[in-house]
């Protein structure tokens, strides 16, 4: 079965890079998306399996997204330009994939948090 | 049994600590009396008071002359000196000829102390309690003023009628001069502690607050009486830490650190934190054998904070740094797919150009936007010549946040190198207009862009969408939530976008990413 993926990303050439690496991979794409309240909008919607998510979203934390992602027990991955150490505490043990990122970091990121999926 | 001795003498009206030199001149008056009294009990023993007085006269003499640093004295009620002694001479500089029957009050108090009824007042002290302390400066028969220490005593007959008045001074000018430097000295300590700048603290080992400045009180907001010892102090300022603070006290005072330099949180009387580098150091022992510390503090509250906000900007330009290396990493994948390694190079150094371009009038802009005049100039720097000719540039000024100036700088640059290469640009006619505006219309407000190209060579829809449509296309929808049509209309390309206020204007309900918060 073909895992869905939501991104949620504001910088555009990084969202449709993501993308593009995860379609060629094999996964389904939920939907792209680069602020909060419309990634709130899809989870509430539409179901996904994982998720991809930038931290700072147009100035605005991503916290509220983590939220809804942790009720509904969907895993998420951090995609930042943070270094962990500098992770807003409440997300510091999530796990994380720093910009720049190899695409086949990326993907193997993908698989591992999919195998904890139930 | 003979009556005991008439003449009496009252005990000083304040009993005050006694220095050397009081003790002194106590002894001195108590000789006088006691030698008073053994004049009287000569003159009752001898029966008849002309020899008697005239033998006792003696012995007072010859007591009194023994004595040469101090001058003492009999006046008579009227302040006229009916005796002399070696100390006289010397103090005051009067030989005994010209001092008996000389106004005394008048020849050695100085003027201003005439002026001010002092002679009088110490007499009448002198009559009401008995004694007269009077230190002050005086003159000597030259002029010369000195600082006195003396006693006036009232003399009294049987009846208990003053009748005259015995003096006794000596010259405490050195003392004196030596006393007040040291005053001074220990008031100049005093008022350096008080109004240092820096916070400063003098302690026992008691715990003991000898003396606090002025800076503490008022830079912490607790008053003295808040912190009578230093137990105090650290009970207001630190709370939970105190202990650690109080340990570090106690190593100083053990001797196994010469000095304490430490750093603190406290808390000021109305809750505040502050950091204070604290230092301090025991210079020695007090008079009374205690230890003493010496502590002072420098507020870095600010240094902290503007430490803090350093490594906060650090981190900021760390995480855009990085996260423009991913931009450029997903331009280069993206835009090299299907295109041939010259062509790549060539459009990919001109991308990568393009955010820097962006980037740089982010910077100067301090990252709070970037008016879209400035950013369109500045991404048709190649066609400069043409702009006012061919390249029209219209609308208000308007600043637009640091994700907002990226994509539209990108996609201005797309449709730059499009037009150029195919477009309005690519002959010697054609000509381009860029305008934008925000609108208010009805609802939010909304920023609208359009670059319409005319008289270029005729134009048809690609066959094939490179990434520079994806960038003036979707990557700008996805960037700002705006709808963009782009219409390759035979007569010129006609790109427009619409998009929330909101999300493309600095400052506007919804901040472009990276300002300050995560």
């Amino acid at each position: 079965m073909t895992a869905h993926v939501l991104i949620v990303e504001d910088e555009p050439a990084i969202a449709f890079e993501i993308e593009s690496s995860l379609r060629q991979a094999g996964y389904a794409i939920t939907a792209c998306v680069g602020s909060v309240d419309k990634a709130l909008d899809v989870i509430e919607r539409r179901e996904c399996d994982i998720a991809l998510l930038d931290i700072n979203l147009r100035g605005k934390s991503v916290r509220p997204v983590v939220t809804a992602l942790r009720r509904r027990g969907t895993p998420f991955l951090f995609v930042s330009g943070f270094e962990r150490v500098h992770l807003p505490e409440q997300f510091s043990d999530a796990p994380l994939l720093t910009k720049p990122f190899d695409p086949a970091d990326l993907i193997r990121c993908v698989r591992q948090l999919l195998a904890q999926t139930p | 049994m003979n009556e005991p001795p008439k003449i009496t003498t009252d005990p000083p009206a304040t009993a005050v600590t006694e220095s050397d030199h009081e003790r002194q001149l106590r002894e001195m008056n108590d000789a006088l009396l006691v030698a008073s009294v053994r004049q009287h009990e000569l003159a009752e023993q001898a029966q008849t008071a002309e020899a008697g007085l005239r033998q006792s006269e003696a012995r007072f003499r010859e007591l009194v002359e023994q004595v040469k640093d101090y001058a003492i004295f009999r006046t008579d009620l009227e302040g006229r000196a009916i005796t002399w002694n070696e100390g006289v001479a010397r103090v005051l500089g009067f030989a005994e000829g010209e001092f008996i029957g000389m106004d005394v009050t008048q020849a050695i108090f100085t003027p201003e102390d005439i002026a001010a009824g002092v002679p009088q007042q110490e007499i009448e002290t002198a009559t009401r309690t008995g004694t007269a302390h009077d230190d002050r400066w005086m003159r000597s028969k030259d002029g010369r003023r000195f600082f006195a220490l003396g006693t006036t005593t009232a003399l009294k007959d049987e009846q208990g009628r003053v009748v005259g008045f015995s003096k006794v001074m000596r010259d405490h000018t050195r003392l004196k001069r030596t006393e007040d430097a040291l005053r001074h000295s220990e008031e100049q300590l005093r008022r350096a502690i008080d109004a240092a700048p820096i916070p400063v603290i003098l302690h026992a080992e008691d715990g003991e607050v000898l003396q606090i400045s002025r800076s503490w009180t008022e830079l912490t907001g607790y008053r003295i009486e808040d912190i009578p010892t230093f137990d105090a102090w650290l009970g207001n300022a630190y709370g939970f830490g105190a202990e650690a603070v109080r340990e570090r006290v106690r190593e100083l005072f053990q001797g196994a650190t010469g000095m304490v330099q430490v750093e603190f949180e406290i808390l000021t009387r109305v809750r505040e934190r502050h950091v204070w580098a604290f230092s301090a150091s025991s210079p020695g022992i007090l008079r009374d054998g205690r230890r003493f510390v010496v502590g002072m503090a420098v507020d870095i509250t600010e240094r902290k904070r503007a430490e803090e906000h350093t490594l906060m900007l650090l981190r900021e330009v760390s995480h855009r740094s990085k996260n423009l290396l991913a931009v450029v990493q997903a331009v280069a994948r993206q835009s090299s797919r299907a295109e041939d390694p010259k062509l790549f190079v060539q459009q990919f150094s001109a991308r990568v150009a393009c955010l820097a371009v962006s980037q740089d009038l982010l910077v100067q802009n301090d990252w709070r936007g970037v008016d879209v005049g400035d950013l369109v100039r500045a991404q048709l720097s190649h066609n400069d010549e043409l702009i006012g000719s061919r390249i029209e540039i219209d609308g208000p000024p308007v600043r637009v946040n640091p994700a907002a100036a990226q994509s539209l700088g990108m996609a201005v640059h797309e449709l730059a190198t499009n037009a150029a290469k195919y477009g309005a640009l690519s002959n010697d006619g054609g000509t381009v207009h860029v305008s934008w505006d925000v609108s208010a219309g009805g609802g939010a407000p909304r920023y609208c862009m359009s670059w319409r190209e005319c008289g270029g060579p005729p134009v048809a829809t690609p066959s094939r969408r490179g990434f520079g449509h994806t960038v003036i296309g979707r990557m700008v929808r996805h960037a700002l939530d705006a709808e963009v049509t782009i219409d390759f209309a035979p007569a010129g390309l006609d790109w427009r976008i619409s998009a929330p206020a909101a999300v493309v204007v600095e400052g506007a309900t919804q901040p472009g990413p990276g300002r300050g918060s995560r």
